[in-house]
C-alpha cells in the first residue's frame, strides 16, 4: 500500500485554479520528486498536506488514513513533516529551540506541568538531547545557541531540516531545499538527504527546480503543470516524455 | 550570563530583599511593596504581549477586577485574605479566558483598540455597578485605624461587614504590617516569577514564541495555536490579578480611578522598558516606573502619561528588546568579538547557485 495517496485534488483562488484534479501516490521508502514550472502548484499541494489550504475536492489518505479530516495541528503528529519554501523559522528562538520545536507534536507536558518544572524535566532534557544530535548530525552544532535571525541562508535551510526531522515523520517534504545553495552544498545536500532517508527510514517528496539533484536521487518524479500532473514515472521517464519537455521550454520562453 | 552568576545574582536579590524592609521607613516598605504589584500585573503582560504577540491594552483591567473581587469578598463576605486572592485570580482566568477567545479572530493594531477599550469600559462599569462597588469613590477594605466608633461599625455591620482583622501581620511574626504585607508580597511575586520562568523554557514556552514569530511554523510542527493563545490570556489575566490582590491588600482602598485606561499603558511601559520578552524585564521596568511615578507631582496624571508616553515610543524605537535587550546585546557583541579574537571565523558561503532555476518567491 502507498503511503501518500493523493486523489483528484483541487483548490481555487477565486479564478486562479492552483490545483485541477492532482493524482498520485509515493510508495514508503522512495524519494518521490514533484516538479513543475513555477506557479505550478506544487507548494499548494504542500499546503494542502499541511492542511493550510482546504481543497475544493479531493482526498488525501495518509498511511491509510483520511488526512483531509484532521486539523492542521495534528499532521506532524500523523508523521508528517515539512520545511518551507521560503524558511518559516522563529527569529525569536535559538537555533536549538527552533529544532526542539519540531518535537512539540512527539513530545509532552501542557501548562501545568511546565510551569510546575518538575515532571517534565527529563523528558525536556531528552528533546534538547535528540535536537542536538540533529544539529550536529547536519553540522549545525556549532550555532546551536545562536538566534535563528541572521544566519547564512543555507544555514537556515538546514536547521529547518533539522526541525523537519526532529518530529521523527514518516514522510518528510522539502520545498525546494536546494534554492540559493552553491554547487557544492547543493551536491553535499542530495547525498544528505539519500543518507536520512535510509538512517531515519522516511520516505521524502522532494519539490526542487534543481533538476541535477532531482534526477540523481528520486526514484519517482510527478511532474506538475498549471495544477495538473502531466507525467508520472522514473526520472529516465519522465525526462523523455514530450509533455515534460513541452513544458519545460514553454516555461523557458 | 552564566547560570552560576545569575542565581547568585538571584541569591543577592533575595538577601537584599529580605533585609531591606528591616532598615527603611514604612513609606518606603510600601513603595518596595508598590514595585512589586507593579511588577507581577507586568508579568502577567510580557506573558501574553512580550512571549505570545497577542497585545493587551487592557491589562489594567484583570488588575482591577483582582482588586475589586478581593474587596468585595473580603469586606462582604469575610473571606479570608489568602482564599479571596485564590477566587479573584480563578475568576480573572475565567475572564481572560472569555476576552481571549474573540482575541483569536483579531490580532495586532485591531486587538490593540479592542483591548484599550476594555481598559476604558472597566471603570464605567465599576461606576454603573455601585452597589457592591462603592461607585465612584470605591471602597475601604477596612475601618481605617483609629476609625473605632461605633456608629461606623455599625454602618460596615449592615453592609454585613463581620470585623475581619484586615491583612495584619501575626503576632508571632514580630513584624509590622507593612513589612509583613511586603514578605508576603515578595513570596507572591518570587512564585509567580518562577512559575512564569518555568513555563517559558518549556515546551509551552516555545510553542508562545514560535506562535508570536511564525504562526504557520507553530501549527505546522503541532502547537494547537487557538487553545494556546486562550489560555496564555487567561493565565495572564490571572498573574495580572494577582497584581490586582496585592494592590488591594496594600492600600486598603479600591476604587475606579486607580484602573484606567493610565494603569493598562503604565504596565506596557513597564513590561516594555524592561523587556516584555523576558522574565526579569517587568520586574526591572516595574522598578523604574514606579519611580518616575515618585518624581512626577500626583496632580498632574496628564503630565505623568505624556512621560509614559514618550518614554514607550522611545524604548520601541531605540531599544524593542527594553533594558534587558540591551544587556544581551551587550553581551552578545562582547561574547562575539572573544570568540572572534580566539578562532578565525569560517568564510562565508559564496552566493547562490546559477544553475537553479530562480523560483518566484511564494508565500508558504
Ligand atoms: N494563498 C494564495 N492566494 C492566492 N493565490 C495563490 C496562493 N497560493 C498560491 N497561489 C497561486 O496558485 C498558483 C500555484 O502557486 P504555487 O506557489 O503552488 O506554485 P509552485 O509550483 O510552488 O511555484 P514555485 O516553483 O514558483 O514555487 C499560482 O498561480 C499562485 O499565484
Ligand atoms: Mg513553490
Amino acid at each position: 500500500m502507498a503511503l501518500l495517496e493523493v486523489e483528484g485534488i483541487g483548490v481555487r483562488f477565486g479564478g486562479v485554479v492552483a490545483l485541477d484534479g492532482l493524482s498520485f501516490s509515493i510508495e514508503e521508502h522512495e524519494i518521490c520528486a514533484l516538479i513543475g514550472p513555477n506557479g505550478a502548484g506544487k507548494t499548494t499541494f504542500f499546503n494542502v498536506v499541511s492542511r493550510l489550504y482546504e481543497p475544493t475536492e479531493g482526498s488525501i489518505r495518509f498511511a491509510g488514513q483520511d488526512l483531509l479530516s484532521l486539523p492542521a495541528h495534528a499532521i506532524a503528529g500523523l508523521g508528517v513533516a515539512r520545511t518551507f519554501q521560503n524558511l518559516a523559522l522563529v527569529p525569536g528562538l535559538t537555533v536549538l529551540e527552533n529544532v526542539m520545536i519540531g518535537a512539540h507534536a512527539r513530545t509532552s507536558g501542557g501548562f501545568w506541568g511546565s510551569a510546575l518544572g518538575l515532571p517534565v524535566r527529563s523528558a525536556e532534557r531528552r528533546t534538547r538531547d535528540d535536537a542536538m544530535g540533529l544539529l550536529g548530525d547536519l553540522g549545525l552544532a556549532a550555532v546551536a545557541n545562536r538566534p535563528a535571525a541572521g544566519l547564512p541562508y543555507g544555514t537556515l535551510k538546514r536547521i529547518e531540516l533539522a526541525r523537519a526531522l526532529a518530529a521523527r515523520p514518516r514522510l518528510l517534504m522539502l520545498d525546494e531545499p536546494a534554492s540559493g545553495l552553491t554547487h557544492a552544498e547543493v551536491a553535499e545536500l542530495g547525498a544528505t538527504i539519500q543518507r536520512l532517508r535510509d538512517e531515519f527510514e522516511l520516505t521524502v517528496l522532494l519539490v526542487e527546480h534543481h533538476m541535477g539533484m532531482v534526477m540523481s536521487i528520486s526514484e519517482h518524479v510527478v511532474v506538475m503543470e498549471f495544477g495538473q500532473k502531466i507525467a508520472d514515472g522514473t526520472p529516465g521517464e519522465v525526462a523523455d516524455d514530450p509533455a515534460v519537455i513541452a513544458a519545460y521550454l514553454g516555461a523557458a520562453s | 550570563m552564566s547560570t552560576r552568576l545569575r542565581w547568585a545574582l538571584f541569591g543577592v536579590l533575595l538577601v537584599v530583599a529580605a533585609a531591606l524592609p528591616q532598615f527603611v521607613d514604612a513609606g518606603t516598605v510600601n513603595r518596595l511593596s508598590e514595585v512589586l504589584w507593579v511588577a507581577v500585573a507586568a508579568l502577567g503582560l510580557a506573558l501574553v504581549t512580550g512571549f505570545n504577540g497577542q497585545i493587551s491594552l487592557g491589562h489594567g483591567a484583570f488588575v482591577g477586577f483582582g482588586a475589586y473581587v478581593t474587596m468585595i469578598l473580603t469586606v462582604d463576605y469575610n473571606v479570608p485574605f489568602a482564599l479571596a486572592g485564590v477566587i479573584a485570580v480563578l475568576g480573572a482566568f475565567v475572564v481572560g479566558v472569555a476576552v481571549g477567545l474573540p482575541a483569536l479572530r483579531i490580532t495586532g493594531v485591531y486587538l490593540a483598540l479592542v483591548t484599550l477599550g476594555l481598559a476604558v469600559l472597566f471603570p464605567q462599569l465599576v461606576v454603573r455597578i455601585g452597589d457592591i462597588t462603592g461607585g465612584t469613590v470605591g471602597r475601604q477594605l477596612l475601618p481605617r485605624p483609629g476609625y473605632g466608633d461605633s456608629a461606623l461599625l455599625e454602618e460596615l455591620g449592615q453592609r454585613k461587614f463581620l470585623g475581619q482583622a484586615g491583612f495584619r501581620a501575626p503576632g508571632w511574626s514580630g513584624l509590622a504590617d507593612d513589612q509583613w504585607r511586603f514578605y508576603v508580597f515578595a513570596v507572591v511575586a518570587l512564585v509567580a516569577f518562577l512559575l512564569v520562568r518555568n513555563l517559558t523554557r518549556s515546551r509551552i514556552g516555545r510553542s508562545l514564541v514560535a506562535i508570536r514569530d511564525n504562526e504557520t511554523a507553530a501549527e505546522v510542527a503541532g502547537v494547537r495555536v487557538d487553545r494556546t493563545k486562550v489560555i496564555t490570556f487567561g493565565l495572564s489575566a490571572a498573574i495580572a490579578a494577582v497584581g490586582g490582590w496585592m494592590f488591594a491588600v496594600l492600600n486598603n482602598q479600591v476604587s475606579p480611578t486607580s484602573f484606567t485606561i493610565t494603569l493598562s499603558i503604565t504596565l506596557l511601559v513597564a513590561a516594555v522598558l524592561g523587556g516584555a520578552a523576558s522574565i526579569v524585564g517587568p520586574l526591572i521596568g516595574a522598578t523604574v516606573v514606579v519611580m518616575l511615578r515618585e518624581v512626577i507631582p500626583a496632580d498632574s496624571q496628564r503630565f505623568s502619561q505624556v512621560v509614559f508616553g514618550i518614554v514607550l515610543i522611545v524604548v520601541m524605537l531605540v531599544a524593542p528588546g527594553g533594558i534587558v535587550g540591551i544587556y544581551k546585546r551587550v553581551e552578545a557583541s562582547v561574547q562575539r568579538r572573544r570568540s572572534l579574537a580566539s578562532t578565525p571565523g569560517p568564510p562565508d558561503p559564496s552566493g547562490p547557485d546559477e544553475s537553479a532555476v530562480p523560483a518566484r518567491t511564494q508565500e508558504a
